[in-house]
């Protein structure tokens, strides 16, 4: 059950916002079979906040393409803020995405579009109007710590700066679910702490946090819910975890 | 109508923020419009030409002086019963000292000499036009046969043989030329803007894969790489436009000169079809601009 008390006047709490189902992922790769999940289930309900963890290569990226349909399971059942990903249509899948948001390992901003234009562009998808556009992304990049450097292009930022950036357009349609794929990897500690402390703030403000990471010291600082991945086997599920191994 | 608005403005940024590619997929354009338009003028003049100078050739079929109605009746139905002849002209002994007189009256000498005979010289002539120039040493041949010979006197044919075989050559080469250089030139051309685009696509397949991932729709993604290859033909045609016009401007009296008569005015018939002509340069464009981008996207935006 949600350990946030904001969220229990939700109607339809109680209801798992990710469902995992006896979920396997095998890989084709040079004709040789990779299994990268293997009989996964979890469920994770509304305004939780939860770290994957495990060693590089033990599919916690697997999981959160999964999430976000970036790519299908082979076998069990994925449900995603009520989609069920096994069986949504192509034509369907940008609405489903416009539902969550995303911060990507590799943050993938647009290149050609400032530091402005990436932000609102998760806006501009879904046909917001320009002048709730003007209003939104000022506040998310002042919330981000990008008041000022809306107009440049991601190039001219620095790694930590583009990772604010992505989390910005991650969050300015205020998503139900925010996922975050190893953002901290990169970044040095005290940085990462920064960082981590604005996903706290959106997950007290409501919002569902997923983040998959290796860095022990930040998910043992938080002190949240944990699942620990070894060789795509949930070996530990913990309410108030600890990064082991 | 809003969403249609940003695709617009997309398309436009995109153009302005790659001006690299842009500028190298606008001059691939530039070039593709200019090169087919100066092979079409080319055509053009060359078959204007060819109607000049087939306008001037015909067969003088001389006939004998005291040759009778009845005989040069004979002659002209037998002429007007074959398929090649496009039409005969008959001028009678009289026509012919008033064409005379006319052509030489700054010369008193020749006229004068003239109405010293006693009799009119000059004969009366069947001037023949064929439908085809290959066709006139089949019908001289028709003509030339002992049946007619007290009628006719003469057949002047021997003396435009030359242009006229010279001219069958030069319209059947510049057909085929024309017509195997203009298919060859516009395969080159489509796969040029084709590949020149594609690239410019691929240098952003992972763009695509992010706006896909954030939750942009595949129209989405698609048009505002269109509306790019449509300013590609809007900025090309008008690109290919500049260029042409002075170019035949300037060329033109040389091309009237070097077919002689006045007949071939390029910049007449340019001026003429200005319109029709930069409408269907940025029609080119635009559609050429489009279907390679259409083709050159297809392939990033389909998987999810």
């Amino acid at each position: 059950m949600p350990e946030s008390k904001k969220n229990q006047s939700r109607s339809d709490q109680g209801k798992p916002i990710v469902e995992f189902i006896n979920v396997s992922k095998i890989y084709d790769k040079y004709r040789q079979e990779v299994v990268a999940l293997e009989d996964i289930s979890f469920k994770i309900d509304k305004g939780e906040f939860v770290s994957i963890v495990g060693r590089s290569g033990t599919g916690k990226s697997t999981i959160v393409k999964l999430m976000i349909a970036e790519e299908k399971a082979t076998k069990g059942g994925v449900k995603v803020l009520d989609w069920d990903l096994n069986k949504i249509r192509d034509r369907r899948v940008p609405e489903f995405r416009r539902q969550l948001g995303v911060v990507f390992q590799d943050y993938k901003l647009l290149t050609r579009k400032t530091v402005y234009e990436n932000v609102a562009y998760a806006m501009v998808v879904s046909g917001q109007s320009i002048a709730k556009i003007k209003r939104t992304v000022p506040q998310v990049l002042d919330l981000v710590g990008l008041k000022d450097k809306g107009r440049r292009f991601p190039k001219e930022l620095s790694g930590g700066e583009q990772q604010r950036t992505a989390i910005a357009r991650a969050l300015v349609h205020r998503p139900e679910l925010l996922v975050a794929d190893e953002m901290t990897g990169e970044l040095d500690v005290l940085y990462a702490w920064e960082i981590m402390e604005i996903l706290l703030k959106i997950n007290q403000m409501g919002t569902t946090v997923i983040i998959a990471t290796h860095d022990r010291d930040i998910v043992n600082k938080i002190n949240k819910r944990v699942i620990t991945l070894e060789e795509g086997k949930i070996i530990r599920d913990q309410k108030k975890g600890d990064y082991l191994l | 109508m809003i969403n249609l608005l940003r695709i617009l403005k997309f398309g436009v940024k995109n153009f302005f923020r790659n001006i690299w590619l842009s500028t190298a997929a606008t001059s691939i354009m530039i070039l593709t419009i200019f090169t087919v338009s100066v092979l079409v003028m080319l055509n053009l003049v060359g078959a204007m030409a060819v109607e000049t100078v087939k306008e001037k050739v015909d067969i003088s079929i001389y006939l004998q002086p005291d040759a009778t109605d009845s005989q040069i009746n004979q002659v002209k139905n037998k002429l007007l019963s074959l398929p090649e002849v496009k039409s005969i002209d008959y001028t009678s002994k009289d026509e012919a000292l008033k064409e005379f007189q006319r052509e030489h009256k700054e010369n008193d000498l020749i006229l004068s000499s003239i109405l010293e005979l006693d009799e009119n010289p000059l004969q009366p002539t069947l001037t023949v036009k064929a439908r085809y120039p290959e066709d006139y040493a089949v019908i001289a041949d028709i003509i030339n046969v002992d049946e007619y010979k007290t009628i006719i006197s003469k057949i002047d044919f021997d003396d435009n043989k030359e242009v006229i075989n010279r001219l069958t050559d030069l319209t059947g080469t510049l057909r085929r030329v024309g017509i195997g250089l203009s298919a060859i030139f516009g395969l080159v051309v489509v796969l040029v803007v084709y590949n020149t685009i594609r690239l410019t696509i691929y240098t952003q397949k992972y763009e695509i894969r992010i706006m896909k991932l954030v939750g942009a729709t595949n129209n989405f993604v698609r048009l505002p790489f269109i509306v790019e290859g449509i300013i590609y033909g809007l900025v090309g045609s008008i690109g290919a436009f500049a260029i042409l016009y002075p170019l035949v401007e300037y060329f033109s009296p040389f091309v009237s000169n070097f077919l002689g008569e006045q007949s071939v005015d390029m910049l007449a018939y340019f001026s003429e079809h200005i319109a029709v002509i930069f409408l269907m340069e940025i029609a080119a464009g635009v559609l050429l601009g489009v279907v390679s981008s259409l083709l050159a996207v297809r392939r990033y935006v389909k998987s999810i």
